[in-house]
């Protein structure tokens, strides 16, 4: 039995419950899909960028390590890298300034801001993925694509959750599994409806706006930018609809994994696909969400939920716990590491060498629930690695952890120099 | 001395949100930046390019607004001023953030409001979208929800229903357009009613289910070997959506009387045998799957079971075993037959379980009949609203004709037939080009579906004067406060002969919506998100560990306990201090026994009297609202504290400093949490919220993260529930709170205003509405606080009226 297999769509109701997600991604602005010229600089080593998150950060004593630059001991935890150590850095005692502890502080890894702070200004909450995806992935099938259960790290220049693609099948499908030639027509015949309502729409929202007190004109403009950014995307998606997807083979299960299904077993398997939609130049951009809540994990020596592991309080004993399961992440990361390093990106080099792969999260010490001193590790990408850098806070002065992403913009020859709220740059440590 | 009013005066806003006087707030924002800024950021040298030595104190302004919040991002975030300058006292610093706060927030609300319109144009959230259809096209929405896709509506002040949180997106736009598409194929349903289908099934026609017996029935020893039933092998459902009957004839065999022990087969002879019919969608797999039923059969003569229900197309009814003996079939084979018959046994391959029919208990299923679909009405009401006159050969006149009556619905009542010409011309244009008269019908009426008229709440206003609404607009918004839907045709046509906006008249309206079904809408949604109930569940707790939790359902109960209330007291219009403390509630049997409280063992609710000793009376003794304020692992007072300043008091507190670090738990009972706290307490800037906070946390703690009362940590650790407030006012215990409260009514009663007054007009108060609400306070203190009067009250306020 083959669970990738695309079923019968004998009904486009059933199409579109299941493929909302794939018609509404944000697709590519022009249309070859691999061969593109690249428009970047010379400069950019790095083309692509992978963020791996879980939700409730790395239990930060057997993760952060003791002594600084190159020849630092790795914790138990930060272990399951050793092997990678060259190709990659760790970090201490960065963060987001101001955001704050409590669960909303995972969601800000990727962009500095809890909601509640943008004041109003939902922009300010644009995530590092997104705007990376804005230079680098617009000539992608998916100029960026979001994975897995955890809570939204995401966000839209419109500070609105990306959606996340849940499941293993339906990320392989979105990725590579083509509809059938019905499925295609009813998609065209939908599209060139929806064009010609949009026209309406626009129409009409323009006669409405000089009737309107004017902070309600501002909010409509937020619907006649929505019509008009979905006709943009109308005409993009007309014309992916007639380039195949590429081949791509289902993965398989680890052997000694196979009797176990679902998660987080099935953890490898989405790392799998990463891999796959890398190579394949579906997208540049990706990122991984590993889920909280509180699910006991079928490990030998677990048996507690996660989430009243993450309350350690200190007790040794769910310490230890906890560290089972954030040993299980750094592995599978590990792999996935594995995995880019055997793969061959374009221009022949590793895929790791062309990638960055950011882990971390916006929750550092999750027994207080703390956004303080998050957890933070980069690979690849063609960095200058190795090494292990503290920025401690005791001189008074603190390094925002987005000064590591204007570097990271950088390499992927962005021309930036702030994110959020950085203060500078990591520059003279990574390049 | 200045610093000193200042103080005061933060102190008086935390406790009353009342705005400072504007000229207190600037001179204080002066002193501070003279003191502190304005050396580097002014006339001689202008730092980073600001300077605050201009500022005309007009923060409505934007750049002077921008400037003021770099100023307090910088105070926030600790990088100014920098460090080898004079530091800013705690204190002082405390002061000025909150005057810096408070002065940008009222900046904002002006430039925002121009003095007068405040609504900030509204869209219809998720929830609102859904029953809008519901009414609009009188489409039975089980198993139907256009919305699936939509992504979540986020909250101010604690509502989804607010206009500046309701963002539009292109990905939420394309979602409407798939939505629109999918709701009119179901709702536009021209032709003749379809033929009724009759199927019957027996014995091994039947497909699932368990053995085929050549008497002609389906067989099965335990629940797991009786598969789903379904009436046909290969079936596509239902054939359109419309009700169906499904009959069952089915009976046990030795329910009672059998050779094994019951340990062996997990069930309860003593309850009768049950089936249970599901709905489902064999196509879309368990997400599409509920428990429509449970239907008792006997022992013995075969009984005949008939249900009526509702599918949508493609959906079937499935028929299970809801309690039989339990196991798989190997396990018992392998387990329990051979403890009673070892010798027959020892080769499994040769003894099938059908060996063992006539020694165990047994399901019969005999036959399944399904007949539908089953209409009390056909053309569909839904349908001939909007199409009841169209001819065999529908015209052009026709489409216009019928998609203005359609406008006029969609668009409440507010058709600007200049505006509706495009979307008729949409439709006319596709009849042109195809001759299909209900695909340029539906054509039309997806646009309309995505339009902003239909979409959000629109009240013109081209010259920003404050205005009363017009009679469409107010039962507009009536209707989206007490039914989260449109206006049903009574109001409607209120509406139009003008009639609506009298008092007498709404408060009759208003007495007609809450008895009105629709009415849950409200009395789900502002509950749900004033108590923060939609939280509960969020942080469960462990399984491990609190087994009765789940066993019993009682997250469901807790919820319930607090609904009832609220309904109870909305229905009987009883004072709104019983939500603080009342002498009785509502329990099952389970959620009883969790409290520790007498009533009948029942899973049916039941309103019982409490006892001052029993500590539950009112929301704060409500297990749903002790579990929500836990993490699933262990309280948290300071959350507790947080939520009854916040929901009870209205009295919120700052969030907290950015920069200070959070109590670290330590469980391993060296120190308690109020030892902790006391800690945390010390820091200057962490007590001036903490004073308010801990007490009440610290009070409730004799309620665990579950609700369970208690009055010790550990054997050797009792709990200490006294506090003391900043007013010096001392209590013990919940029971204290609850005299906190109740010997200052007023607040509450305002706190319970702002929320509902927020929730009914979609917007954030200003303060211009606080003659309203200070009106609606005073005038049901001296009424007795009837739940339903404040309602009325705020149905017929000022503010509620115009815009």
């Amino acid at each position: 039995m083959n669970r990738f297999s695309h079923c019968k769509q004998p009904d486009r109701r059933v199409f579109l419950r299941g493929f909302g997600v794939s018609l509404a991604l944000p697709m590519l602005e022009s249309l070859q899909p691999a061969a593109i010229a690249d428009e970047r600089g010379p400069t950019a080593t790095a083309k692509r960028f992978v963020c791996v998150a879980p939700d409730y950060g790395i239990y930060p004593q057997a993760f952060f390590p003791r002594e600084t630059g190159r020849n630092y001991k790795m914790p138990d935890t930060l272990k399951m890298m050793e092997r990678h150590r060259e190709d990659m850095t760790v970090f201490s005692h960065l963060d987001h300034p101001g955001v704050g502890g409590g669960h909303a502080c995972t969601r800000t890894f990727m962009n500095g801001m809890k909601a509640s702070d943008a004041g109003g200004d939902r922009s300010r909450l644009l995530s590092l993925d997104q705007l990376i995806a804005r230079n680098v992935g617009m000539n992608n099938r998916f100029p960026a694509l979001v994975t897995g259960n955890g809570a939204p790290i995401s966000y839209t220049e419109a500070g609105i959750p990306v959606p996340s693609v849940p499941t293993v099948d339906r990320f392989f499908n979105l990725l590579f599994v083509d509809e059938d030639a019905n499925t295609k027509n009813r998609q065209r015949k939908a599209l060139d409806d929806n064009a010609s309502i949009l026209d309406v729409l626009l129409e009409d929202s323009r006669s409405l706006q000089p009737q309107l007190a004017s902070q309600d004109r501002d909010k409509l403009e937020e619907y006649l930018t929505a019509v008009r950014e979905t006709e943009r995307k109308l005409v993009r998606r007309k014309d992916w609809i007639e380039i195949p997807k590429p081949n791509a083979k289902p993965p398989k299960q680890d052997e000694d994994e196979s009797e176990q299904s679902g998660y987080p077993y099935d953890m490898s398997l989405f790392f799998e696909i990463m891999v796959l939609a890398l190579q394949t130049e579906s997208t540049r951009v990706l990122t991984y969400q590993m889920p909280g809540g509180n699910r006991m994990f079928p490990f030998d020596g677990v048996t507690m939920g996660y989430h009243t592991l993450t309350h350690h309080g200190k007790d040794p004993e769910k310490a230890s716990q906890i560290q089972v399961i954030d040993r299980y992440y750094l592995t599978q990361l590990a792999g996935f590491v594995d995995r880019l390093k055997k793969t061959k990106d374009q221009e022949g080099r590793s895929m790791l060498e062309s990638t960055i792969v950011l882990f971390g999260s916006g929750m550092g010490n999750a027994s207080a629930h703390s956004s303080r001193d998050v957890p933070v590790l980069v690979a690849g990408g063609g960095l200058r690695h190795g090494n292990h850098h503290s920025f401690p806070k005791d001189a008074g002065k603190e390094t925002p952890l987005s000064d590591l992403y204007v570097t990271l913009l950088k390499q992927l020859g962005i021309e930036t120099d702030r994110f959020s709220s950085s203060s500078g740059d990591l520059d003279h440590l990574l390049s | 001395m200045n610093r000193h009013i200042t103080r005061l005066l933060c102190l008086f806003l935390s406790l009353v949100a009342s705005p400072l006087l504007a000229s207190e707030a600037h001179k204080s924002i002066k002193d501070f930046l003279h003191e502190h800024c304005i050396e580097c950021h002014g006339y001689g040298d202008q730092s980073g390019d600001r300077r605050f030595d201009q500022l005309q104190f007009d923060f409505t302004q934007p750049q002077e607004g921008e400037l003021l919040q770099e100023v307090l991002d910088q105070l926030n975030l600790g990088q100014m001023p920098p460090e080898d300058e004079a530091q800013p006292s705690p204190d002082e610093l405390q002061n000025i953030v909150s005057v810096l706060t408070q002065t940008l927030a009222e900046a904002r609300e002006q430039a925002r409001s121009h003095s007068t319109g405040r609504v900030v144009l509204r869209r219809l959230n998720r929830t609102e979208y859904l029953k809008t259809v519901r009414d609009l096209f009188r489409l039975n929405m089980t198993d139907f929800d256009p919305t699936v896709a939509f992504p979540a509506d986020d909250s101010v002040e604690g509502f989804d229903n607010i206009g500046e949180g309701l963002l539009t997106s292109d990905f939420l736009l394309s979602q409407y357009l798939n939505a629109a598409e999918e709701i009119v194929d179901k709702a536009i349903r021209p032709g003749p009613q379809p033929k009724i289908d009759h199927i019957i099934s027996e014995g091994d026609a039947i497909h699932g289910g368990g053995h085929s017996d050549q008497r002609g029935f389906k067989r099965a020893l335990v629940r797991d070997q009786f598969t789903r039933a379904y009436v046909k092998r290969k079936y596509a459902g239902a054939p359109a959506d419309g009700e169906y009957i499904l009959r069952i004839r089915a009976n046990t065999v030795r329910w009672k009387e059998h050779r094994f022990d019951l340990d062996g087969l997990g069930y309860d002879p003593s309850e009768p045998p049950r089936i249970r019919v599901l709905v489902t969608n064999r196509r879309l797999g368990i997400v599409s799957t509920r428990t429509f039923g449970e239907y008792e059969i006997r022992d013995g003569t075969p009984a005949d079971i008939e249900v009526r229900g509702f599918l949508q197309k493609g959906y079937e009814f499935a028929v299970e075993w809801a309690n039989g003996p339990r196991g798989s079939q190997k396990r018992i084979m392998r387990k329990v037959f051979p403890k009673y018959l070892p010798e027959d046994t020892v080769d499994l391959a040769r003894n099938p379980v059908e060996m063992y029919m006539g020694a165990a208990p047994e399901l019969r299923l005999h036959r399944l009949e399904l007949e539908g679909p089953l209409y009390d009405q056909w053309p569909l009401p839904g349908f001939a609203r909007f199409f009841s006159d169209v001819p065999e050969q529908p015209t052009e006149a026709d489409l216009r004709r019928c998609l203005t009556r359609f406008a006029a619905k969609a668009w409440r009542g507010q058709v600007d037939l200049q505006r509706l010409e495009k979307y008729i011309q949409l439709g006319t244009d596709r009849l042109e080009q195809t001759g299909d008269f209900w695909e340029s019908s539906k054509l039309a009426m997806r646009a309309i579906l995505a339009s902003p008229g239909f979409l959000y709440l629109v009240e013109p206003d081209k010259d920003r004067s404050h205005r009363a609404l017009n009679d469409f607009e107010l039962a507009t918004r009536l209707s989206y406060f007490l039914w989260s839907s449109m206006p049903d045709d009574e109001l409607l046509a209120l509406a139009a002969n003008g009639s609506l906006a009298s008092s007498e008249q709404l408060v009759q309206q208003v007495d007609r919506m809450l008895n009105d079904s629709k009415a849950n809408a409200f009395t789900e949604n502002f509950p749900g998100q004033w108590l923060g109930l939609r939280q509960l569940g969020e942080m469960p707790p462990d399984p491990a560990n609190n087994t009765s939790y789940y066993a019993d359902n009682l997250e469901s109960a807790m919820r319930q306990e607090t609904l009832r209330l609220f309904n109870h007291l909305l229905i009987e219009n009883e004072s709104v201090l019983r939500f603080v403390d009342a002498d009785y509630t509502f329990v099952n049997g389970a959620l009883a026994r969790h409290y520790g409280i007498e009533a009948v063992d029942t899973d049916e609710f039941q309103r019982v009297a409490l006892k001052p000793q029993d500590g539950r009376g009112g929301l704060l003794g409500h297990g749903s609202i002790l579990t929500l304020t836990s993490n699933g692992v262990e309280t948290q007072p300071v959350r507790r504290g947080i939520w009854v300043l916040e929901n009870l008091l209205g009295t919120p507190p700052n969030p907290p400093p950015p920069d200070v670090q959070p109590v670290e738990p330590d469980t391993r009972g060296v120190k308690t949490i109020r030892e902790l706290m006391a800690k945390h307490r010390t820091i200057q800037t962490c007590n001036e919220c903490h004073r308010k906070i801990d007490p009440i946390g610290l009070a409730m703690e004799n309620f665990d993260h579950v609700g369970r009362f208690r009055t010790r940590y550990s054997k050797l650790s009792p709990i200490d529930p006294s506090g003391e407030m900043p007013d010096g006012s001392r209590f013990n215990g919940v029971n204290g709170i609850r005299s906190y409260l109740l010997a200052r009514p007023d607040q509450f009663t305002r706190c319970l205003t702002e929320k509902l007054m927020t929730y009914a007009l979609g917007r954030r108060l200003a303060f211009v509405d606080r003659g309203d609400i200070d009106r609606i306070v005073s005038q049901s203190a001296e009424s007795g606080y009837g739940f339903r009067d404040v309602i009325k009250r705020v149905v017929t306020s000022e503010a509620f009226r115009s815009r």
